[in-house]
């Protein structure tokens, strides 16, 4: 025991973690972790406190207080590993503890000093095994290695261990190592789950054999091993050789990979339907319509599909006898998914299924229709556009799909007709396929529309005159349309008034940026943004100074990018420390085009932000910047940066300032 | 649906700052974590809300979320698109086997004076566990009488409107004994509905789990069962939600997982009992 005088509340709850009552103990170690959480900034006490929690923790007749010790060790984290380190080569009972704290709070670097443990045949076996599952939670190469060199232990026991830990840690192991693992029942199971790791493809011809193995949890285990080596070998160019093992598979093969489709666990069931579509198993279709209300087997399926070639549409058409409700709909979805021609008893399906009383179902039918539809689609979707919401609009769209397939103006004419209805769903949806088809030729009717007393009709009409381009009058049209008593109108006015970039928008423009809905505020500055004109730079200021919704002040804040100007430097540089983040990074991206030095300055301090996306944003700025004095801090920043996906683009950044000096 | 930009144009695909933007904010929200470092899944899930909004670019769509006053509806929409999980009537039958013959005898022993027992279904989905459950209560002679609920919860708006519609197709019967389907489900048009008596012990509820502090809607609690969800959630999630379960339950209260999820590294305050036909958390008495 050490000499440790700790503060009386520890003193005293370390003192509680020995009662006899478990309700005492559980009430001790909840106050010792709050003590430890308010005592954050000094690592020293909290580092004494290890100290004496492991002292308890390896006496002999603290039987009592071990978990809660554990428990409490866990809380302090990596304060309590340098002590920790300092017994954990001490033989004796707590050896094993410490072992199991380590896998805890420990780092891919502590793994040496389980190494001594591992390798000495003498030690307990227990102890051996235990410091093996630490290595596969600590990971890394050093503790892969150690583990390696287990799978060649006589004790079954252990190789198991190490087998557990490698997939633990996603180790890579070379297939020689792992083949009479595979061979032998007993470590058959983990080993597989090893080789998924291996990204070689010798692991193929071990794995196949396995979709057949006797026991279920083997051919499980193997179907999500094949899934993650296709996945490894597929950046190296090898992943076909997956998929031709799995073609050359028997049909009784093919059928045990189908029924891990009932398997409980949701990865099992992706991994039989990945392997399928490898495969190109197309009798696996049916089976899945029962899973795809999950929305990760759902995209899953849709991949297989996609896979499976000529044989798709037959098997598909197969699948649709006697489906109904939402089963109906995945089947749409997977006839959206068929790669090449679907033929015309599938298109005759979805046809069919815009009808459908299932809502879902009408709708993918007609966004199904988009992509392999052709013009005998286009009456029963014209019917459909009349209906109201998600199916309407998505009629439309597939409308709008086949006429810029075809290519043929006359449908447009056939379709949209000489007499427009002034309200409703119909006369909305006209107005988008117009819009979207950008015919010209219809703005006046555009234009009309914009008086229809119909809400949903102006908004409509707005977006379309936006989208069918200059030079039709629409802009003066939509000036009026600014002063549309609905918020929705106003907003997609902005909008249309900044795709259309007349020169004069600008001033409808900045006078919507005074609207009482910030919604339409929004999008006046975002299209003033997109307009790009120094006149509007003064109203993004006074925005920048005085708006309180922060979606509008970050939509200002990029437009003074390009102002490079020294007090608009000054108002970004200052707008760097806001509290809000997403101001910051809007600051932080405007300042990409100040050339001053001092815009460097403003982004190297954005480097230490304690949001990662600011640092992330900081950094690839100043590679955007070309400023070589950046080149030093940066090289700083990415040695101390903990954030792995801040630090690549660090790197990027530093990669693009060498190569510009 | 391929997903594009009100003037448009295709979406560009959802990487690097936009893709863990949004992560983090359904992490925040609900804990979920599984699935969504696929960006191919996401994408797929994210891109059409981007379109059906009308917003240009992954970014808008994430400065909606955070800003905009319809922001969170906008996330618990985007939440029933990421988390709709498959399941059907009387899963995994050695652990109902284990509530029925084992842990509600004891409840009936232990609840003799106040004669009520109450089961929380917590991401129950369609609604098949909460009515499973409540056959099973349902069949026990013993609780004729006494004041049985079976409360469902889902995050998912959706999904507690279908538990509520309580009608079911064949697929969700594929583990059911025919007389229990013949008994409790009347037939219309191929698709089956839960009988008066049944749905009557019942009840659901929107709640996402990380709220734990509306826990207290559903009252206390004698039995959870919360299969397959905590698998779904990062760990800090799993932790404040099952300290939320503990506070929600009497003691002596059951907390049922799925097959292959523990409270390992989330909790020592539940004891671990061992019952003949599955291993159970128990909250201490």
């Amino acid at each position: 025991m050490n000499d440790i005088e700790l503060p009386h509340p520890y003193r005293h709850w370390i003192g509680r973690l020995s009662s006899a009552a478990w309700r005492e103990r559980k009430e001790a170690s909840a106050a010792l972790l709050e003590q430890v959480e308010r005592d954050r900034e000094h690592p020293g006490r909290l580092a004494d406190v290890a100290d004496v929690l492991l002292d308890v923790l390896a006496s002999p007749e603290a039987l009592t207080e071990r978990a809660s010790c554990h428990e409490v060790l866990v809380g302090i984290g990596t304060t309590a590993i340098d002590p920790l380190l300092r017994r954990i080569a001490i033989p004796g009972a707590s050896q094993r503890l410490l072992v199991d704290l380590l896998a805890e709070i420990g780092k891919p670097a502590h793994a040496r000093y389980l190494h001594a443990i591992v390798v000495d045949p003498h030690a307990d076996p227990n102890l051996r095994a235990s410091a093996a599952s630490a290595l596969g939670r600590l990971g890394g190469q050093d503790a892969a290695s150690i583990l390696v060199g287990l799978l060649r232990d006589p004790s079954e026991m252990l190789r198991m261990h190490a087998l557990d830990a490698l997939r633990r840690a996603s180790a890579r192991v070379e297939v020689g190592e792992l083949r009479e693992l595979v061979a032998q029942r007993f470590t058959r199971k983990a080993a597989a789950a090893v080789l998924g790791h291996s990204a070689s493809v010798e692991a193929v011809d071990l794995l196949v054999p396995l979709l057949d193995d006797k026991t279920s949890s083997v051919r499980a285990v193997a179907a999500r091993s094949l899934v993650l080596l296709e996945a490894d070998l597929e950046p190296m160019g090898r992943s076909e050789v997956v998929h031709r093992a799995l073609r050359r598979a028997s049909g009784e093969t093919l059928g045990r990979v189908r029924e891990l489709l009932a398997h409980e666990l949701i990865e099992v069931q992706a991994a039989a339907i990945a392997l399928c579509g490898m495969a190109s198993d197309s009798e696996m279709v049916p089976l899945c319509l029962e899973v795809m209300d999950d929305p990760l087997l759902h995209e899953q399926v849709l991949r297989m599909v996609g896979r499976l070639g000529a044989d798709a549409p037959l098997a598909v058409a197969r699948a649709g006898d006697g489906v109904g409700g939402r089963a109906r709909e995945h089947l749409v979805r997977i006839i959206g998914a068929i790669q090449g021609e679907v033929g015309a008893e599938l298109v005759a399906l979805l046809i069919g299924a815009l009808g459908d009383a299932y809502a879902e179902a009408a709708v993918a039918a007609a966004e199904v229709l988009a992509r392999v539809g052709d013009r005998s689609c286009l009456a029963e979707l014209f019917r459909a556009m009349g209906k109201p919401g998600v199916l309407g609009a998505a009629a439309g769209d597939a409308i709008v799909a086949l006429v810029q397939h075809s290519g043929e103006t006359t449908d447009l004419d056939l379709i949209v007709g000489s007499v427009w209805p002034q309200t409703g769903d119909l006369a909305a949806n006209l107005c988008r396929v117009v819009g979207e088809l950008k015919s010209d030729r219809h703005a006046p009717q555009l234009v009309a529309m914009l008086g229809s007393p119909d809400v949903q009709v102006r908004v409509a009409a707005a977006i379309a005159l936006g989208k069918v381009g200059g030079g039709h009058g629409g802009v003066s049209g939509l000036s009026f349309a600014l002063a549309d008593e609905e918020p929705e109108v106003r907003a997609a006015t902005c909008r249309s008034l900044g795709w259309l970039a007349a020169p004069e928008s600008l001033q409808p423009l900045i006078g919507a940026t005074h609207d009482p809905a910030p919604s339409v505020r929004a999008a006046a500055v975002q299209a003033l943004v997109a307009l790009d004109r120094p006149t509007a730079w003064p109203r993004l200021r006074s925005i920048i100074a005085e708006e309180s919704v922060f979606t509008v002040v970050v939509q200002a804040i990029a437009g003074l990018g390009s102002s490079e100007l020294d007090e608009d430097l000054h108002r970004l540089m200052a707008l760097c420390s806001s509290p809000e983040w997403e101001v910051v990074k809007a600051a932080a991206r405007a300042l990409a085009r100040f050339r001053q030095h001092r815009a460097t300055a403003a982004l190297l301090g954005l480097l230490d932000h304690e949001r990662w996306d600011v640092r992330w944003i900081a950094a690839e700025v100043l590679g955007e910047r070309r400023d070589a004095t950046a080149l030093v801090p940066l090289r700083r920043a990415v040695v101390e940066e903990r954030d792995e996906s801040v630090q690549n683009v660090l790197r990027r950044s530093i990669q693009a300032l060498e190569r510009a000096l | 649906m391929s997903s594009r930009t009100p003037d448009g144009k295709p979406l560009l695909p959802l990487r690097g700052e936009d893709s863990r933007l949004i992560q983090e904010l359904i992490h925040d929200h609900c804990g979920l974590s599984y699935g969504l470092d696929s960006e191919y899944f996401l994408e797929r899930r994210v891109g059409p809300r981007v379109t059906a909004l009308g917003l240009g670019s992954y970014r808008e769509y994430y400065h909606y979320l955070r800003y905009d006053p319809s922001g969170t509806s906008e996330l618990e929409t985007l939440v029933e698109r990421l988390t709709t999980h498959e399941t059907y009537l009387f899963r995994e039958s050695y652990q109902l086997e284990a509530f029925s013959s084992e842990i509600v005898p004891d409840l009936i022993d232990r609840h003799a004076n106040d004669r009520t027992i109450t089961v929380w279904s917590a991401g129950c989905s369609t609604g098949e566990e909460v009515y499973t459950l409540a056959i099973l209560l349902f069949e026990d002679d013993r609780l004729r009488d006494w004041n049985v609920r079976v409360f469902g919860s889902d995050i998912s708006r959706k999904v507690v409107a279908q538990a509520r519609a309580a009608t079911y197709g064949p697929s969700s019967f594929r583990t059911t004994p025919d007389s229990v389907r013949r008994r409790y489900f009347s037939e219309r048009g191929g698709q089956f509905l839960v009988r008066d008596e049944i749905r009557r012990m019942c009840s659901f509820g929107q709640l996402n789990l990380l709220t734990t502090d509306r826990f207290h809607m559903v009252g206390k609690c004698d039995v959870i069962f919360c299969r397959n969800v905590l698998m779904y959630l990062r760990a800090e999630a799993r932790k404040q939600i099952v300290a939320g379960f503990f506070e929600t339950m009497r003691a002596g209260g059951y907390l049922l997982l799925g097959h292959s999820e523990s409270l390992l590294n989330v909790t020592t305050r539940f004891d671990l009992v061992h019952l003949n036909q599955d291993l159970v958390y128990r909250r201490p008495l």
